[in-house]
């Protein structure tokens, strides 16, 4: 899934990020999100999109809920 | 003061862009990074600024005792200071906000004799006051762990914000990787000694993406038990008979107003 790699992106890029709050749909395809991961990311809804990063990084440890 | 050091930092909710420049240059050029935080776009921002950072994560065990794990936490941040390095750790949010590793990592090496120090990040509770537009300045604010508080029964003023975190592992002291819900009635039947059953509830989530909302679940107390509360949940009441309300319960007029008559922060 290219959620993680597109989260990743507009984390380390402030030209991305401004170029989805312009363009969401635009940006999110000129990344080279499919229309199901465009669908995801459009919910805005970070339990969704922390869901698709998670199973991009099965590397990552367990999900720390208590600090 | 012997070498090795010590400065423990948060990397904010959002990771990357709420990283403060402090704790930015404290990863970049620490000798080691060992980094605890809550998903993986966190865990690539504190890998690419140091690419000597490790997690702590494989010690988050599941049915461990939290405090034996926080313990352990302490010890493999304090093994390379030991050795004379300069170690950075670093945690998700604020490193002391619900940050108990942090503060016992730095407790501990100062008590080694150690130079120790902790950075602020932006906390889950920063992002909610921003978020759900809060002003802990208005009615006060009150913050407990939500196991504490029921178990502790503080004495509550129900005239200020009531923010309790850590709802969905209400009762549980070991590593938990999935919300446990099943105490949450009594949490419930604690809060409707204080409030009415119709007071509304806040269960907040804040986003740790930039293009991600908060999660916002607003329910009357007496739902609460029943209502599909975030993974990350923390809950949050607003004054039963508040000086003055949240603003954005506010209409706009009575905002502009507020903004006029606000005092400075400092002169």
């Amino acid at each position: 899934m290219k959620i993680a790699a597109y989260m990743k992106h507009l984390t380390d890029d402030a030209n991305a990020r401004a170029e989805f709050h312009r363009d969401p749909e635009g940006a999110m395809t000129r990344f080279g999100l499919n229309s199901e991961e465009r669908a995801i990311v459009t919910t805005r809804d970070p339990a969704k999109i922390r869901a698709e990063v998670t199973r991009a990084s099965p590397q990552h440890g367990p999900l720390v809920i208590t600090f | 003061v012997p070498p090795g050091s010590l400065i423990v930092v948060g990397t904010g909710i959002r990771a990357g862009i709420q990283l403060t420049d402090e704790a930015r240059d404290a990863i970049e050029h620490a000798d080691e990074v060992l980094f605890l935080v809550a998903e993986p776009v966190a865990a690539g921002v504190v890998r690419r600024l140091n690419p000597r950072a490790r997690t702590l994560d494989h010690l988050y065990e599941p049915g461990v005792e939290r405090r034996r794990t926080y313990e352990a936490m302490v010890e493999e941040i304090m093994a390379p200071v030991r050795n004379g390095l300069s170690v950075c750790a670093a945690f998700y949010g604020h490193p002391g906000v619900f940050g108990t590793p942090g503060h016992a990592a730095v407790r501990q090496a100062r008590a080694e004799g150690y130079a120790a120090v902790m950075l602020p990040g932006i906390s889950a509770e920063d992002c909610l006051f921003a978020d759900l537009g809060i002003d802990p300045g208005t009615s006060g604010c009150q913050t407990y762990e939500a196991t504490r508080f029921l178990v502790q029964r503080p004495a509550i003023d129900t005239g200020a914000v009531l923010v309790l975190w850590q709802v969905s592992v209400l009762g549980r002291s070991d590593c938990v990787t999935e919300p446990d819900l099943t105490q949450l009635p009594l949490l419930v039947e604690r809060l409707l000694e204080l409030y009415s059953p119709d007071h509304e509830v806040i269960a907040y989530e804040a986003s740790p993406y930039p293009v991600a909302d908060a999660k916002v679940r607003r329910v009357p107390l007496a739902s609460l038990a029943a209502a599909d509360v975030p993974w990350l949940a923390t809950i949050v009441l607003a004054p039963a008979q508040p000086t003055e309300a949240p603003v954005e319960a506010r209409s706009s007029t009575a905002r502009t107003a507020a903004a006029a008559t606000t005092l400075p922060l400092a002169e």
